[in-house]
C-alpha cells in the first residue's frame, strides 16, 4: 500500500470539498473474527497507525475491507485522536465464499489491544442466518 | 463494467485470492481494467488498473478510495 498515493488522494478529496470519504481494501486494518494478527495490516502495527492516522487526519469515518467471511463493525477511537472523531471498520466479507459457520470465530472477543497505543474498539457483529 | 442491475457502479479491488496465481495481475488487467476504465476512475501513479480514486457523477462530495491488495508492508 503506498500511502503517499493514498495522501494525495486524500488531499484530493478535501480540496474538493468532499464531505464523505470512504476507503476500501481487502484486508482489515485491526483483527475481527477469522484471520489472526499476522494475516492483515496488524501484521505491521506502526504502518497500519500511520494507515489510520492518515484516514482520521482527512476525516475519513468509514474503512471497508473483507478477507474474513462474516460481517463486523468496529468502532475505533484513538487517545490521540480527537474526542469526536470514530473511525468505523466494517468488513464485510459477505460475497465470494460462504460465511463461516463456527460460532466461536464468530464469538471472539476483539484483540484490538487498548495499550500502549490507545486505541479502543467496540464490535457490532452479526452472524448469518442463512448459507449461501 | 456491467452488472445484472443497471446502474449499479462495480468497482472491484484486488484481494489476496486474486494476487495468488496471478502475482502480477495480468489476468486481472485483462478483466476488470476495461470495466474500470469505463467507470471513469482515477488511477494512483503507477497503480492503473488496481488503487483508484472515483465520485458518483454529480457528487463530488462522495470520494471512494480503493486500495489494492498489499504484498508488501506498507509503505
Amino acid at each position: 500500500m503506498n500511502l503517499v498515493e493514498l495522501e494525495n488522494a486524500l488531499k484530493k478529496a478535501q480540496a474538493s470539498h468532499a464531505a464523505h470519504i470512504f476507503v476500501f481494501a481487502h484486508e482489515m486494518a485491526f483483527t475481527c473474527t477469522n484471520h489472526g494478527d499476522d494475516d492483515n495490516m496488524a501484521k505491521y502495527p506502526e504502518e497500519r497507525d500511520k494507515f489510520v492516522d492518515l484516514l482520521q487526519s482527512y476525516g475519513c469515518e468509514y474503512f471497508f475491507a473483507g478477507h474474513d467471511h462474516a460481517y463486523d463493525w468496529m468502532s475505533i477511537k484513538h487517545t490521540k485522536w480527537p474526542a469526536g472523531y470514530v473511525l468505523n471498520q466494517i468488513v464485510a466479507g459477505t460475497a465470494g465464499a460462504p460465511f463461516y459457520e463456527d460460532k466461536k470465530i464468530l464469538r471472539r472477543p476483539s484483540r484490538v489491544r487498548p495499550d500502549p497505543a490507545g486505541s479502543q474498539a467496540e464490535h457490532s457483529r452479526l452472524s448469518p442466518r442463512h448459507r449461501r | 463494467m456491467q452488472t445484472e442491475a443497471p446502474d449499479v457502479t462495480v468497482l472491484p479491488v484486488r484481494g489476496n485470492h486474486e494476487v495468488h496465481g496471478d502475482p502480477d495481475g495480468k489476468h486481472w488487467l485483462a478483466v476488470f481494467k476495461p470495466g474500470l476504465d469505463s467507470n471513469g476512475v482515477s488511477y494512483f501513479p503507477g497503480e492503473e488498473g488496481f488503487s483508484y480514486t472515483w465520485s458518483p457523477p454529480g457528487h463530488p462530495e462522495i470520494v471512494i478510495i480503493a486500495l489494492d491488495q498489499f504484498s508488501t508492508p506498507i509503505m
